[in-house]
């Protein structure tokens, strides 16, 4: 019995010595779970599905992390003597972070977990501060101004607990939101710490380097926003998550007319988005693909190398397409991705942001970004 | 009106030597520092100088004293009041910008720093700028005194001078080789001549990395780290303005091993452990650098992740590369040395610099189903690649492979699939992903009559697994001894994983992971039964319903197990079932074969 308990830390010690979020270590930790289920080890199984939930999260794979944390939430509460609580809870904000993205999960649903979450908070002596952070990141994705400024103000006001989120989760999510609400200097000021190097975690500074990226360019700081996308992207280049983020420095090589670069980043993050990130992640990604289709078109490109894996994209000689066959087909799947989330979230804003993104194409301009500071590019 | 801030000096004190250095003995970097930067003002006056820094110990007197001296800039009464009485103001600060290159110093915290193990310290400076000399002592409470000395007509040198009176409990950081130690681990490097008098100099230290002796090179690596290195690799820049040795590890690195360097600026010493120096790829080299223009954080003891880090990163990594190019190029048998060491590195590098993939892949090792290859090695016997990217499709595949003739490489491993694309893209080899789902198509098809004679069995097996989610199929495979091949890609694996939690989840939880088991393709996996084998020929040809239906779950299960997938519970029980009423279905035909 014991020689898969040894296999099993194996695995584990394996998983963690990976660098980054990759494959490799995701599979080294679902084998150790396989290996518990298979010797119906609980106590194992919950510490493998611990490690596995991190793992998924941070290496874009939100159906598996939320497989993950609903067994061990299960069993959290069949056998409460056995298994802390504790070691779960904090999880639950990011299975509550990566649900919404998901339009197959109702709002009517959504706000159950995050009662249940208060609920459970509550019983551990947390404060309100990460229910009020998460209503608030929640509202962006639902679209709900109202409740974002509303649980703002809120999160701002309440004391931290051992709870809550770090504090350069919190500046960077908090400079999001503020973007979000269009009050721009306020959202600098919060992200100011970050960019001094004062905060910093495992997702920041990467995620906010992206952030400021449009605010940047539509502002003119042309410079200071290349300044970010160049710091920015090599942070986030090698990790499968984020694709939103990785949609922003999209957007932003292609408003420089950096088609080369841009083109090389959607070979690169594309087929991930798609295959194992949220709908709604992949939708912001795929729509700031679109946005560079189009751009070619309008530039008179009628073909485009893009190594894209043909399982998804459909055929290709020599990784050649027609670029308005392929941004039609995406342009479809995002408005059809977007009207669903627009029926859950009951109003308009994937389409609304949509239309944002297509109103852009007038603010493209010629900045060319060297090749020897290229941060789209992998090969040298 | 407005008032001033009022500022606790020990309130402070505590913040800097709990929170801001990591240990007292960072007060010699600080003074050194501070005389490095006043004589390098000087010579923008005095380009002749000839900068000195001495120190006196005072080890025995009680309590215990240090002295430093240095033939600096110096300061005059007003400066004292202003830079070395206010805390936070530099005297370097309206320069910072505008010639950073030439200054350690900018946050003017650093004789403060000396309070963490001095009750009072004493200044004497005489600026270079004219006027007496003057004297200035703090004291640990946050008071201090300022007088000048009659000395105009006095012809001492300019400089400053700084007497540090030993705090009780710290009287370790007073002696001698404590001093020593600490100036050699600081400022051996600084090109200054720093003497702890009466004999013991650090100036003109030759940089280790001008030695064009390799082994002095390695020792110096062994001094600094502990560590036999294996090989060592000169880095230059004047353009990015930094130069060094980088040391190759001894035994393997795990791509997740942080590497921690070495970094000097201008000769001192900051960084003790820096992380992020290098390329991600480069994890099997350990760096001693000096550099000109990295800046560094309040504490000294890190930088800033800012653009010139990036560009001296850029500039390290090219440097390994070109060195790495240059070996396979001069000295192939070195290169092979180090790829049996290091292959995850050259496989990172290779993995994602094209120019390196074409020069190295050849080399680079494989785990294969029929052993360990290299790149070269298949390529030449192989016309295309078939490749596993996952560990456990791989041992899934392997047996069956080998029987049907196909290598198969595992590219699970870090960068490995990058490889493989790379191989397609630039070698212009077909590539292609075996699963155990591919691997049905290379099993041979029945012959009609033999279709024929499975269809009834067939039938019914489909009929009973579907229950489990479970397509069947059959065909001609090797090894014979082997009934069935459980196919299941991982998308199937997770799937299935999802319907057992939705099983043991709350209401809440499971209607959302019903939610998203709707989403997912619902690809199925797939029994392949295995026509060569007898049992299943047997089995074939059993026309007994009951029977069959008790026996085709129970394969099922069994495939299951030996394919290492977890039962979910309504699979348990069916195994446990089952197995039971096989022993009572043996026990009664016994019973009715002695009757």
């Amino acid at each position: 019995m014991s020689d898969y308990r040894q296999a099993i830390a194996e695995c584990l010690d394996e998983a963690r010595r990976q660098s980054g979020y990759g494959d490799f270590a995701l599979e080294c930790c679902e084998e150790a779970v396989r290996l518990a289920d298979r010797h119906r080890d609980l106590d194992l199984g919950f510490e493998a599905r611990l490690e596995l939930i991190e793992l998924s999260c941070f290496s874009g794979r939100p159906k598996d992390m939320l497989t993950a944390f609903a067994w061990c939430l299960a069993q959290v509460d069949q056998h409460p003597a056995r298994f802390d609580e504790a070691h779960i809870l904090w999880t639950y904000k990011w299975a509550i972070e990566e649900a919404v993205a998901f339009h197959e999960i109702e709002r009517e649903q959504i706000e159950e977990m995050i009662q249940d979450l208060s609920r459970r908070f509550e019983q551990v002596g947390a404060g309100s501060r990460s229910e009020y952070h998460l209503r608030c990141k929640v509202a962006t994705v639902l679209g709900d101004r109202e409740a974002a400024e509303h649980f703002e103000r809120l999160w701002q006001r309440a004391p931290h607990d051992w709870l809550s989120d770090c504090p350069a989760c919190d500046a960077d999510t908090h400079a999001h939101v503020l973007f979000w609400l269009e009050r721009n200097a306020e959202a600098y000021r919060a992200a100011a710490p970050i960019f001094h190097g004062t905060l910093r975690c495992a997702e920041v500074p990467h995620r906010t380097h992206a952030r400021v990226l449009l605010p940047l360019f539509m502002e003119g700081r042309f410079k200071e926003a290349l300044q970010h996308h160049r710091l920015g992207y090599p942070l986030l280049q090698n990790g499968r998550k984020l694709s939103a983020r990785l949609a922003d420095h999209l957007l932003f090589l292609t408003l420089t007319s950096n088609y080369d670069q841009a083109l090389a980043l959607v070979s690169k993050h594309l087929p991930n988005a798609r295959n194992f990130g949220s709908p709604y992640e992949g939708f912001i990604f795929e729509y700031a693909t679109v946005f560079l289709l189009d751009e070619l078109i309008q530039g008179g490109e009628k073909q485009v190398r893009l190594c894209l894996p043909e399982s998804l994209f459909g055929q290709a000689e020599n990784d050649v397409r027609d670029v308005k066959n392929l941004c039609e087909s995406l342009r479809k799947r995002c408005r059809s991705v977007a009207s669903h989330f627009a029926m859950r979230n009951s109003n308009e804003s994937p389409t609304s942001w949509m239309t944002s993104i297509d109103r852009l194409h007038r603010e493209v301009i010629q900045m060319p970004i060297s090749k020897s500071s290229d941060c789209g590019s992998g090969d040298s | 009106m407005g008032y001033r801030f009022q500022v606790d000096l020990r309130g402070i004190l505590d913040l800097l030597s709990n929170h801001l250095y990591s240990s007292p003995q960072v007060f010699i970097r600080e003074l050194l520092q501070n005389s490095v930067d006043a004589i390098s003002q000087r010579q923008q006056i005095d380009p002749e100088l000839r900068g000195r820094i001495e120190w006196q110990v005072l080890e025995s007197e009680d309590p215990p004293r240090i002295r430093i001296r240095d033939n600096g800039v110096g300061l005059t009464e007003q400066e004292i009041h202003e830079f070395v009485a206010t805390l936070g103001r530099s005297g370097k600060t309206d320069s910072i910008e505008a010639r950073r290159d030439e200054f350690l110093g900018q946050f003017g915290i650093g004789l403060l720093s000396c309070f963490l193990v001095s009750e009072t310290i004493r200044v004497r400076s005489r600026s270079a700028h004219g006027g007496a000399p003057v004297v200035w002592l703090g004291r640990h409470d946050g008071t201090y005194d300022i007088k000048a000395e009659d000395g105009l007509d006095d012809n001492t040198e300019p400089g400053t001078e700084i007497e540090l009176i030993c705090r009780s409990g710290f009287e370790r950081f007073f002696r001698r080789e404590e001093v020593q130690r600490l100036n050699q681990h600081f400022g051996e490097l600084l090109p200054i001549d720093n003497v702890i008098l009466p004999d013991t100099r650090f100036n003109g230290c030759r940089r280790p990395w001008h030695h064009s002796d390799k082994k002095a090179q390695l020792q110096f690596g062994k001094r600094l780290f502990g560590t036999d290195f294996l090989d060592c690799i000169p880095i230059h820049s004047e353009e990015l303005g930094f130069e060094g040795v980088a040391f190759v590890l001894p035994q393997a690195q795990s791509p997740a091993a942080r590497t921690a360097h070495r970094v000097y600026l201008r000769g001192m010493l900051v960084a003790e452990s820096l992380e992020n120096l290098l390329p991600p790829w480069a994890f099997f080299v350990r760096c001693v650098i000096n550099t000109q223009r990295l800046r560094p954080t309040a504490s000294r003891e890190a930088f800033y992740e800012d653009t010139e880090l990036e560009k001296i990163r850029g500039g390290l990594g090219e440097t390994l590369r070109d060195w790495l190019l240059a070996l396979a190029d001069k000295d192939p048998d070195r290169l092979r040395r180090l790829l049996r060491v290091h292959v995850h590195s050259l496989k990172a590098l290779a993995s994602s610099d094209d120019t390196a993939f074409r020069i190295f892949a050849k080399w680079l090792p494989f785990e294969t189903t029929d052993g360990m290859m290299t790149l070269g090695a298949y390529c030449e016997k192989h016309k295309s690649i078939r490749f596993t990217s996952s560990l456990d499709s791989f041992r899934q595949i392997a047996p069956i492979a080998t029987t049907q003739k196909l290598c198969v490489i595992n590219a699970a491993y870090a960068f490995e699939l990058e490889l493989l694309m790379k191989t397609q893209k630039i070698l212009g080899l077909d590539i292609e992903q075996t699963t155990s789902a591919t691997l049905l198509v290379h099993f041979d098809q029945l012959e009609t009559d033999e279709e024929e004679f499975a269809s009834g069995f067939m039938e019914q097996a489909q009929h009973v697994l579907l229950a489990h989610g479970c397509e069947v199929l059959i065909r001609k495979f090797l090894p014979k001894s082997l009934p069935t091949f459980y196919s299941a890609t991982r998308d199937s694996e997770r799937s299935r994983k999802l319907d057992h939690t939705k099983e043991i989840s709350g209401m809440l939880w499971s209607s959302v992971l019903g939610k998203l088991s709707s989403t997912s393709h619902h690809e199925r996996p797939t029994l392949c039964f295995n026509y060569n084998n007898p049992i299943v020929r047997r089995l074939l040809s059993l026309d007994d319903e009951g029977l069959l239906s008790l026996l085709i779950p129970t394969i099922y299960v069994q495939a299951l197990l030996l394919g290492h997938h977890p039962l979910s519970t309504l699979e348990v029980d069916l195994l446990n079932r089952n197995v039971l009423d096989l022993v009572d279905w043996s026990l009664e035909s016994r019973n009715r074969w002695l009757q």
